[in-house]
């Protein structure tokens, strides 16, 4: 297991390089000027040339990825033209808003999908699980936009409950956390309902039921466990998306996390930023994933640590 | 009951292709276009100088919005962009994916090597990040858009085929077909193509939606379809802002966009059903 934990681990290194190079390139590659990229084609001479020299626009194109290399691991992703401070320290600051609201969604998300299949588990094809599954399949096909402006009318506006946006506790957290935990959340819902239908028609359980095991031990202690793989595969598989893909609704609630730094980034033109933003949105999907498949490895002993995909 | 919803998706999802595909005659196609002799007299980018954020009324059936556009023009033109844009974007991811999948499950070796580490580069790069660096060249060009778009989103039907392939390429009867001289073709028509076209169907309807959810996410953001031109995510950026005061400008479209990925939902899951060989 500690060998497996360490191959993926090295393994992730080189992708982690090959993000870095490939998003030096698209910027080569896009077109125009990178100088122009980098600061806006109406920026001042003086900019220009700062920049130029910042990222040694003016020498070879080795030359120039060293430096990008030299900038993005040894000097925090260079200065930010916006907030005048290294890229990185600005995401940093950022970074535990958008944490704290995934986080919340994360358990939001998880609390929603685990009560409610319990329910529909245990009502069967009756009213309230075809209810819960019909919302369910509403839930997942709400874009996050949408619904994001609906509870804005519907809590904010008309009854007043919660603020309209803005950062900060429980109170303010709420709504983002649950226009972000829906979509997941009945995503997760219908995979867990079928999931533990498809554990409650194996021949364990019916052997242990023969047994005279209590129904509710049964469903805890062998369904339920058995059901949990492939929900934490697909948790971890949308950590990523829930750290990063909260865009949409920072941008609504005017959460001030990454998302709202990236839109922010793309309309002053402070392209370092959007730069050093790919990078970190991408680190945080590697190491997310990577993390999501350790835990599985670990809860899914049936298939040995050796065996596995790299 | 379930039949009904089904086909009462399907329906709903073709009077959208259709009046998509008829917009032209509807409303009008360029920005300078004349609609007085046409089926419905307001263009989509045409001002009507006597009233701006007029609600529904006999003039203007669903309202004006905060220039004087008129709604029911810009939603028809706009559900015929949202539709192409999501089309191409579908087409291009399928055709890109499933051809560098089945490269990648059949050859295997160096290729799938190679291919596996590019599939993780592309599923870790933000999409964003890609789009903003390139709206330089898709500007106004709705095409491209749905070109880039497209490139974007082949990963995940790449994957799929992938391993579709590598199911068939170990089953016996393709073993026993090589072995008795099978061309390529007799190959791919006999076995490659039904083994994996149908369960591509349903994954190709959800690609569909999804990319309609990502176009409008991204015209919300301002970094898909540009103004003038409307799209459903346009419109609801462009309602959001007079939430309070025009709710006929954000209505229209996102009810529309809600019954739609819904409906489409719904039809993947029946041919999900359908074809699913487990």
């Amino acid at each position: 297991m500690i060998d497996y934990i360490v191959k993926r681990v090295l393994f992730s290194i080189p992708t982690v390089f090959a993000v870095v190079i490939t998003v030096f390139f698209l910027i080569h590659i896009a077109p125009g000027n990178p100088v122009d990229i980098l600061v806006g084609e109406n920026a001042s001479a003086v900019l220009k040339t700062k920049v130029e020299k910042e990222y040694a626009l003016d020498k070879p194109i080795i030359v120039q990825a060293v430096f990008f290399l030299k900038n993005v691991f040894f000097k925090g992703g260079g200065n930010s033209i916006y907030f005048g401070k290294p890229c990185f320290s600005v995401i940093k600051s950022k970074f535990k808003n958008t944490l704290f609201l995934g986080g919340v969604a994360f358990f939001m998300a998880i609390f929603i999908s685990f009560s409610l299949s319990f329910i529909a588990v245990r009502f069967k094809g009756r009213f309230p699980d075809r209810l819960i599954t019909f919302l369910a399949t509403i839930g997942m096909s709400v874009p996050s936009f949408w619904l994001g402006i609906l509870l804005l009318i519907v809590f904010s506006v008309k009854l007043k409950i919660f603020p309209v946006s803005g950062t900060g506790g429980f109170y303010h957290v709420f709504l983002p956390a649950l226009t972000l935990s829906l979509p997941m959340g009945s995503y997760l819902l219908h995979i867990f309902r079928n999931e533990l239908l498809a554990q409650t028609n194996k021949r364990f359980t019916v052997a242990l039921k023969t047994r005279g095991v209590k129904e509710f031990l049964i469903f805890f202690k062998h369904i339920v466990k058995n059901a949990l793989i492939p929900v934490v595969m697909v948790l971890f598989l949308q950590l990523g998306f829930l750290l990063t893909g909260a865009i949409i609704t920072e941008t609504i609630f005017s959460w001030d996390g990454i998302g709202l730094l990236l839109i922010t980034a793309i309309n002053v033109r402070d392209y370092p930023l959007v730069q050093s933003l790919a990078i970190f949105i991408a680190v945080v999907y590697i190491y997310s994933n990577l993390l999501g498949d350790i835990l599985i490895g670990y809860l899914d002993r049936r298939v040995g640590f050796e065996k596995r995909d790299l | 009951m379930k039949k009904a919803i089904e086909y009462l998706a399907a329906f709903y999802i073709l009077i959208l292709v259709i009046v998509s595909v008829l917009s032209g005659v509807l409303v009008g196609n360029g920005v300078y276009a004349d609609n007085t002799r046409r089926l419905y007299k307001y263009t989509p980018y045409q001002i009507d100088k006597t009233s701006f954020l007029s609600s529904p009324s006999a003039k203007h059936v669903l309202g004006t919005d905060d220039v004087g556009r008129d709604i029911l023009a810009r939603l028809i033109k706009g559900t015929a962009n949202s539709f192409f844009v999501s089309f191409v974007a579908t087409i291009v991811s399928l055709i890109f994916g499933a051809f560098l999948g089945g490269m990648s499950g059949y050859l295997g070796g160096w290729f799938d090597f190679v291919f596996s580490r590019v599939f993780e580069l592309f599923y870790s790069l933000p999409l964003m990040f890609i789009l903003i660096l390139f709206s330089p060249i898709i500007g106004e060009n709705l095409f491209i858009f749905a070109v880039v778009l497209g490139l974007l989103g082949w990963l995940f039907i790449a994957r799929l085929v992938r391993g579709e392939v590598l199911k068939l390429k170990n089953t016996p009867f393709l073993e026993y077909a090589k072995a008795n001289g099978a061309t390529y073709r007799y190959l791919f028509r006999k076995h490659f193509f039904p083994y994996i076209l149908p369960p591509l169907l349903p994954i190709a309807i959800f690609g569909f939606s999804g990319m309609l959810v990502a176009e409008s996410s991204l015209s919300f953001l301002g970094l898909g379809v540009k103004p003038p031109e409307p799209s459903w995510g346009q419109m609801i950026y462009d309602g959001f802002s007079y939430l309070g005061i025009a709710p006929w400008i954000y209505i229209p479209p996102s009810v529309l966009l809600f019954f739609t990925v819904l409906s489409l939902d719904i039809i993947g899951e029946h041919f999900k059903t359908k074809f699913s060989r487990f």
